[in-house]
C-alpha cells in the first residue's frame, strides 16, 4: 500500500526553477565521456571482457538500447541474417563468440515448416525463427524489449516475419507479436458458423401472423408454423388480416433479432417491424433443436484453429 | 486538457529539432532543451514523490541521461517531450523497485470526483476511501496508466508513447485498470 495526498499544496513556478542546476549535469556528462573516452582509447575491449569489466560494459550498452527510440519496424530492418555475435566465455578462459542468428527454414513436401512449430498450416514457404536460451542474446536481436516481456522470450520459438502470409494454429494457443518491446496478443478470424434464429414463445395476448416462409431466406425454413409478433400490439392492427399476402420480405434490421416485414398484395403494401414466434408445441420442439445445434456449434468454434493474415513483425506462439 | 508540448505545429517541431541538433552538437547547447521542459518533467516525478529534493535529483537524472542518449534521438513521430517523459517513467520506475517506500500518489479531489463518476460510483467519503484504498493497491505499471489518464489527463497517444505501447495496447490497459478498480471497490463496499 502506497502513502496518498489529497489536495497537496501545490508548487510554485519559481519553487520548481530554484531546483535547476545544468551546471551539475553538464559536469556529470562530461566527467562520463571523460571515463568512456579513456576507456575507449587505452584498453581493447577484449581486455575488459577477461578481467570482468563486461558486466558494465553490457549493462551500459543494453541501456542505451533500452533509452532509444527506434520502432519496432526500424528494428525489423536492421537485423541482419547473419552478422551479429555474441560473446561468451567458456571453462579454459578463452573468448569465443557464439553467433546469435535467425535461422532460414525451407518448406519442403517431405520436412513441411509447420511441423516444426505450433502451425496447423502456413502460406509461406520460407520461415526465419531463433529459439533464444538466455536473456543476453535475446537483447541482442531484439534490443527493444522490455525486461518483463524478455523472460517470456525465453526457450520459445520466435518468428520474424518479413513479407505478409496467413498461418492457422491450434484453437488452444495464442498468436503474440512484439509490438515496441512489449508481447501483444494478435485476435484471430472469428470461426464464421451458420446464423441460428433462436426461438422465441409466442406471447399471449398479442396479436400474431403466420407467414408462409418459403423463399423468405433458409434460417427461417428450419422452423415449421412460424408466426410473426410486431414489437408493439397496434401496429399489426385488424386491416393486415383483410388480405391474402401473396409477396412480400422480411429484412433484419440493425437491432438482432428485430425485423422488418413488408407484406404486399397488389397495390396494397403493409409494413410491421417485429419477430418470429412459435406457439407451445412447435416452440418446445425448436428449442430443442436450437440448443443442439447451438451447442454443437460452440464445440466447433472452440475446436476450430485460429487462422491469422500476419504483416511484418517479430511473432511467437503460445 | 491539452499538453502543448504534445503539440506542435511543424514549424514548431523544426525548430525544436534545430534546436536537438545543436544540442549534439554542442552539450552545452542542451540547456535550452533543459530549461524548456525542466518544469514539466519536475512536476511530473514530483506527482509520484512526497519529496521535492528526491523530484529534483530524479529529474537531474532524467536530463542526465537524456544528454548522455541524446545522439539515439531522431524525430519519428515521437516528439521530444514524449522522449523526455518515457526516459522519466523507465527512471522513476528504477527508483521505485529499490525504494518502494518513495512511491506517493497525490491526488486532488476533483480527480478523485471525476474516478469516481468514471467507475460509476456515487461521490461519498466511504467510496472516496475505497478509490483510493483501491488506487494504493494498484501494480505500478496500472497505477501509472490512471495517474497519466485521470489525473494528468493524457491522451492515449501520449499515454502509448510514454510507456512505449501501442495507443490501443494503451486504451485496453486502462479500461482493464478501471474494470479491476471497479472489482476491488465492490469487494471492499
Amino acid at each position: 500500500m502506497r502513502n496518498v495526498n489529497i489536495d497537496r499544496d501545490p508548487m510554485s513556478s519559481e519553487d520548481v526553477s530554484s531546483y535547476k542546476d545544468f551546471k551539475s549535469i553538464l559536469k556529470k556528462h562530461a566527467q562520463t565521456t571523460n571515463d568512456l573516452n579513456k576507456i575507449n582509447s587505452s584498453k581493447s575491449a577484449g581486455w575488459y571482457l577477461t578481467r570482468g569489466g563486461a558486466v558494465a560494459l553490457v549493462a551500459f550498452a543494453s541501456g542505451l538500447f533500452f533509452m532509444d527510440n527506434n520502432k519496432e519496424e526500424d528494428v525489423v530492418n536492421a537485423i541482419p541474417v547473419t552478422v551479429i555475435e555474441d560473446v561468451a566465455k567458456v571453462e579454459d578462459k578463452k573468448v569465443v563468440k557464439a553467433k546469435v542468428e535467425w535461422t532460414v527454414m525451407l518448406n519442403s513436401a517431405k520436412d513441411p515448416i509447420h511441423e516444426h512449430f505450433d502451425f496447423d498450416e502456413l502460406s509461406s514457404e520460407r520461415i526465419e525463427y531463433i529459439q533464444f536460451g538466455e536473456s543476453k542474446s535475446i537483447k541482442t536481436l531484439l534490443p527493444t524489449i522490455n525486461p518483463s516481456d524478455l523472460e517470456y522470450a525465453k526457450d520459445k520459438k520466435i518468428f520474424r516475419v518479413s513479407t505478409g502470409f496467413s498461418l492457422k494454429i491450434s484453437a488452444n494457443k495464442s498468436l503474440f507479436k512484439m509490438e515496441k518491446g512489449n508481447w501483444v496478443k494478435i485476435d484471430h478470424h472469428p470461426y464464421e458458423f451458420k446464423k441460428l434464429v433462436k426461438p422465441k414463445k409466442m406471447e399471449v395476448g398479442k396479436p400474431g401472423i403466420r407467414i408462409d416462409v418459403v423463399g423468405f431466406g433458409k434460417e427461417f425454413q428450419e422452423f415449421e408454423n412460424m408466426i410473426w409478433q410486431p414489437l408493439q400490439s397496434e401496429d399489426l392492427d385488424a386491416s393486415f388480416f383483410d388480405y391474402e399476402w401473396p409477396d412480400g420480405s422480411i429484412v433484419e434490421t440493425n437491432t438482432q433479432g428485430i425485423y422488418n416485414i413488408t407484406l404486399v398484395d397488389g397495390e396494397m403494401v403493409k409494413q410491421f417491424y417485429g419477430y418470429p414466434v412459435l406457439q407451445k408445441y412447435a416452440y418446445k420442439k425448436a428449442i430443442k433443436e436450437y440448443t443442439k445445434k447451438l451447442v454443437k456449434q460452440q464445440d466447433l468454434m472452440k475446436k476450430a484453429p485460429k487462422a491469422f493474415d500476419i504483416e511484418k513483425g517479430i511473432y511467437t506462439i503460445e | 486538457m491539452i499538453n502543448k508540448e504534445f503539440h506542435k505545429t511543424e514549424v514548431q517541431i523544426n525548430s525544436e529539432q534545430e534546436d536537438i541538433e545543436a544540442a549534439k552538437n554542442d552539450t552545452k547547447n542542451f540547456e535550452v532543451l533543459y530549461n524548456r521542459y525542466h518544469e514539466q518533467i519536475f512536476r511530473y516525478l514530483y506527482a509520484r514523490v512526497d519529496n521535492q529534493h528526491l523530484a529534483a535529483d530524479l529529474c537531474s537524472q532524467v536530463f542526465y541521461k537524456a544528454m548522455l542518449n541524446l545522439e539515439n534521438y531522431s524525430y519519428k513521430g515521437v516528439p521530444f517531450a514524449s522522449w523526455l517523459y518515457r526516459i522519466a517513467f523507465n527512471e522513476m520506475n528504477m527508483h521505485f523497485r529499490r525504494n518502494s517506500k518513495d512511491r506517493t500518489i497525490n491526488i486532488d479531489s476533483t480527480n478523485v470526483c471525476e474516478l469516481e463518476e468514471e467507475i460509476e460510483e456515487q461521490e461519498s467519503e466511504e467510496n472516496k476511501e475505497h478509490l483510493l484504498k483501491a488506487l494504493s493497491g494498484l501494480p505500478e505499471d496500472q497505477l501509472s496508466l490512471i495517474e497519466m489518464r485521470y489525473f494528468e489527463k493524457m491522451s492515449f497517444n501520449q499515454i502509448a508513447q510514454i510507456m512505449g505501447i501501442t495507443e490501443n495496447n494503451a486504451k485496453v490497459k486502462v479500461y482493464r485498470t478501471l474494470d479491476k478498480i471497479k472489482k476491488v471497490f465492490k469487494i471492499k463496499s
